[in-house]
């Protein structure tokens, strides 16, 4: 976090200091402690809890169904920007629910109520991802989030100006390729973003579950700009920067149960850790994959 | 291999000389000039009893070009870039196993200097990087040494 710009990682792991001791066994608590509210009873926890996880040791399963499941995050950001500062966001969810679209995202312009300002929702028909703002939807190409993956999602919004998005995923077909996702600009209107939801945050239905991890946000704040956010580098498991040998090994530890705060151990984002992710790392070294 | 050694009685002895027991815990990159403009390499790894990955990447000063690379043990990552200046080896992951402590070649690699005129087998090929690591330990210490077959 940031004096000026504020970036909010509440990635679901409370005991961080836990959680970062490399190869230590994973001791990390998951809870919802840094959410100012938490509905229809998610469940935190990691893979001996049959949550998925994106990166470190924690992660959200919202409950589907009828109703909504999520984590709520508002008073954060009630002193910060107004007007036309931008707000920056990112988040992980895992495609995971069929037979209906599951909405993942919600934001609104205020710390309690408020108007709905952005939503985002999986189409797990077309496999590809819809953005509503300012009552138009924009949506991905199909087949650029499919079903059974992490979906990254990334967006910029800008208040009485455009909002931008990308998402990324890994190919179902090709491990090594990442598929990319966007969206052409909405225009917005003068509300600013002041609370936001994760999960299954409107009526659930479908089969299948979803995942919620690393949400991540930056926005102006007075005169200095949003912070952006750091590009995460799938493969490089034990987050050092690069994709090397030692990166199996972290799988290896992540397979055992040993989950640091730092590291990201499904390199094939399909919400497993197996033995499948130490391939999929092998593929990446194979073709010389950096992290620039 | 037997196919490899058939085609190149030189590289059959630089193979024969690597596999000679080396240090637990390193890596041992083999050399051999080939002619004027050749350069063989083998990579061979031992491992230290804890051991589980192993990771080299090698750089060669001067331009070059890759005329073949072999995996020499099955599983194993063998590429090698002369745009991006890497030649790398992996032995297959450990997958939570030590790896064999008696040294093993990983890979074989022949390039072709094309800028440099005199040049020494064992001068040309540095260590960019090496790593050994353990799911148990995380990094691990070890060494690599480049070596030439004379």
């Amino acid at each position: 976090m940031v004096s000026t710009s504020r970036v909010i990682n509440i990635g679901l792991a409370s005991l961080a200091g836990l959680a970062a001791i490399a190869w230590q066994p994973a001791q990390a608590q998951c809870n919802t402690t840094a959410w100012t509210t938490v509905t229809g009873a998610p469940v935190s926890g990691g893979p001996a809890q049959g949550v998925r996880i994106y990166q470190g040791a924690c992660g959200l399963n919202p409950v589907n169904g009828a109703g909504a499941s999520l984590v709520e995050e508002a008073t954060r950001h009630s002193a910060e920007g107004g007007g036309g500062a931008p707000f920056i966001a990112r988040f992980f969810f895992y495609a995971g629910i069929t037979g209906a679209n599951p909405v993942v995202f919600r934001a609104f312009s205020a710390d309690v109520a408020g108007t709905q300002v952005i939503q985002v929702t999986h189409n797990p028909n077309t496999q590809n991802v819809s953005f509503l703002v300012n009552g138009t939807t924009q949506s991905t190409a199909a087949n650029s989030a499919t079903n059974g993956k992490w979906i990254e999602v990334t967006f910029t919004y800008n208040a009485s100006g455009t909002f931008t998005a990308n998402t990324r995923s890994v190919s179902p077909t090709a491990v090594i390729t990442d598929i990319a996702g966007s969206i052409t600009a909405i225009n917005t209107g003068a509300l600013t973003v002041e609370r936001v939801q994760l999960g299954n945050v409107a009526s659930g239905g479908g089969t299948g579950s979803t995942s919620i991890d690393e949400y991540e946000a930056s926005r102006q704040v007075g005169g200095t700009p949003a912070t952006a956010l750091t590009p995460m580098c799938r493969g490089d498991i034990n987050n050092n920067g690069s994709i090397t040998g030692g990166d199996r090994a972290s799988i290896t530890a992540a397979i055992g149960g040993t989950l640091p705060a730092a590291n990201r151990p499904d390199c094939n984002e399909d919400g497993n850790i197996t033995a499948g992710d130490r391939a999929c790392v092998t593929a990446l070294i194979g073709v010389l994959r950096t992290c620039s | 291999m037997n196919s490899f050694i058939v085609k190149s009685g030189l590289v059959a002895a630089l193979i024969a000389t690597s596999v000679a027991p080396a240090i637990a815990g390193d890596w041992e990159v083999w050399t051999e000039k080939q002619g004027s403009d050749k350069l063989t390499i083998v990579t061979s790894f031992a491992g230290n009893g804890s051991i589980e990955e192993a990771h080299i990447d090698l750089n060669i000063d001067g331009n070059f070009e890759v005329v073949d690379t072999q995996v020499l043990q099955k599983g194993s990552v063998c590429v090698a870039s002369a745009e991006k200046n890497i030649i790398r080896s992996l032995p297959p992951s450990g997958a939570g196993s030590a790896l064999k402590s008696k040294a093993t070649d990983t890979c074989l690699f022949t390039i072709r200097m094309t800028s440099v005129k005199t040049w020494n087998p064992a001068e040309v090929v540095t260590v960019g990087f090496k790593e050994c690591a353990s799911s148990t330990k995380g990094s691990v210490p070890c060494d690599a040494s480049i070596k030439m077959v004379k």
